[in-house]
């Protein structure tokens, strides 16, 4: 991409890169998807108002800080409850063992209750990088914080979840 | 070493040893570790509605146009209506103080057509701010940098710069403030120049020309327009390093001379930056050396 944000191509192409990892994000945040997509418009629509003053390098990070600082402005989330859908297609379904199945669905809620239980920083880097396949330099592009520090959460996220078994 | 302290890290980025494989194998957390690995890569969320969402942007900013400020009641309900009154005068006051900002990086200039047709061509590196209601009744703009404006009749125009002011009636004028230099010149009707107290009244083809210190003198017009509007920039007598920065300012380049500062008078066009500078060079009888990213231009003996 090249160009000066202000053109409307140019922003719709911003908005088609990077939207959905902002929305995502933000979700991981909060766990309420309606507030993510709409703090997600607020944060590209502050973008086209300010197009004059943002080089095309900069504008992925100022969608980022202004969703993040739009947050900040809301209520705090203490209870944090995620919600996912799975993504495999699983051809082979028919195939498995329906107790091996019963056990992997298991598996996915309790997993998804330990993410939800994370620190909201280990639980926004994990997932930036499972969900958004965010390598490390790109979670810290986007948080403005340093790689070191994204493996830092990385391996502390991982550290807790792993403990997932003997928490029950 | 911290190796050691993000093992859980590297593992997600295939960066273990084999020794720190096994390790976590003997510990039985290698399989768990996977499990997570796995089952969570496969989350996912519902995908984002794009088409519905940037024409939501579009709504949004069309929205907050036309209401301009939309708050929240804070305020109890028997005051409400003495704060929306003060809501209504306020953003009254709020519409009313907000600018529009043009502005121009290195190597690119624009036009801009206000309400009234009065037109600004804005030269390279250059700003202009106005309000963005009340056009007609308050033609007022702030410049840094330079600017040609075609002014329709009607209430004074003013063009206030950090140098001075220049009021009209419907003209068209040229204005350059780079590094200091405020340089008027009138094509057409008649501009009132204020600058440091002095005042003066330039007619068709008047110009003005005040230096650092403010001292005024009055140089030639050679032609019936601003040179950079056709694609020039034109200088008579003035120091290579003022025409250096012209060209820089007109390039987005880095231009340095090291055969001293002589007097230049000519012309160089924008658009090829080696035709330019063998005009500036020539005349001159310097040599000049572009580097190879284009990005700087050196003129020796």
């Amino acid at each position: 991409m090249s160009g000066n944000v202000c053109e409307k191509k140019v922003f719709e192409d911003l908005y088609d890169t990077h939207a959905e990892s902002l929305r995502n994000f933000l979700y991981y945040k909060c766990g309420n998807l309606q507030l993510a997509e709409d703090i997600t418009h607020d944060a590209f629509s502050k973008l086209w108002l300010n197009c004059a003053k943002v080089i095309l390098e900069k504008a992925k990070s100022f969608v980022f800080t202004t969703g993040k600082n739009l947050f900040l402005n809301q209520a705090k989330h203490r209870n944090v409850v995620l919600k996912f859908n799975t993504n495999t297609k699983r051809q082979d379904n028919d195939l498995e063992d329906p107790q091996f199945l019963m056990e992997q669905e298991e598996f996915k809620q309790k997993l998804v209750q330990a993410i939800s239980d994370l620190t909201e920083a280990q639980r926004v880097v994990f997932l930036m990088n499972r969900i958004d396949k965010m390598t490390y330099k790109q979670i810290a592009e986007s948080l403005e914080i340093s790689v070191k520090a994204v493996e830092k959460r990385m391996h502390n996220a991982l550290k807790t979840l792993k403990n997932i078994h003997s928490k029950i | 070493m911290s190796n050691e302290e993000n093992i859980y890290a590297r593992l997600i980025t295939g960066d273990l040893s084999e020794q720190e494989i096994l390790q976590l194998k003997e510990n039985g957390e290698w399989k768990t570790l996977q499990a997570i690995l796995k089952t969570s890569s496969d989350l996912a969320l519902p995908p984002l509605d794009k088409e519905k969402g940037i024409s939501k942007i579009y709504q949004n900013l069309e929205n907050a146009q036309k209401e301009a400020v939309v708050k929240r009641n804070y305020f109890g309900r028997y005051i409400a209506v003495a704060a929306s009154l003060a809501l209504l005068i306020g953003s009254y006051f709020f519409l009313m103080s907000q600018e529009i900002s043009l502005n121009t990086t290195a190597a690119i200039s624009l036009e801009h057509i206000f309400e009234d047709q009065s037109t600004v061509s804005l030269n390279a590196a250059s700003e202009i701010r106005f309000k963005k209601y009340r056009w007609t009744k308050d033609r007022k703009v702030y410049l840094d940098g330079e600017a040609y404006f075609s002014v329709e009749k009607g209430s004074p125009f003013i063009v206030a710069t950090a140098l001075g002011e220049v009021r009209v009636l419907g003209t068209k004028f040229n204005i350059k403030t780079h590094n200091g230099l405020f340089k008027v010149v009138c094509y057409e009707g008649k501009v009132e120049v204020v600058h440091k107290g002095q005042k003066r009244i330039l007619e068709k083809n008047d110009a003005a020309y005040f230096d650092k210190n403010g001292k005024y003198s009055k140089p030639e017009i050679t032609n019936d327009g601003a040179d950079w509007l056709k694609g020039s920039s034109r200088f008579r007598g003035e120091k290579l390093s003022f025409v250096l920065q012209e060209l820089e300012r007109q390039y987005g380049i880095t231009a340095q001379s090291n055969a001293g500062d002589p007097i230049f008078s000519g012309a160089f066009q924008h658009g090829n930056l080696k035709t330019a500078a063998n005009q500036i060079a020539k005349p001159l009888g310097l040599k000049f050396r572009i580097s190879d990213d284009e990005k700087s231009i050196l003129f020796s003996k």
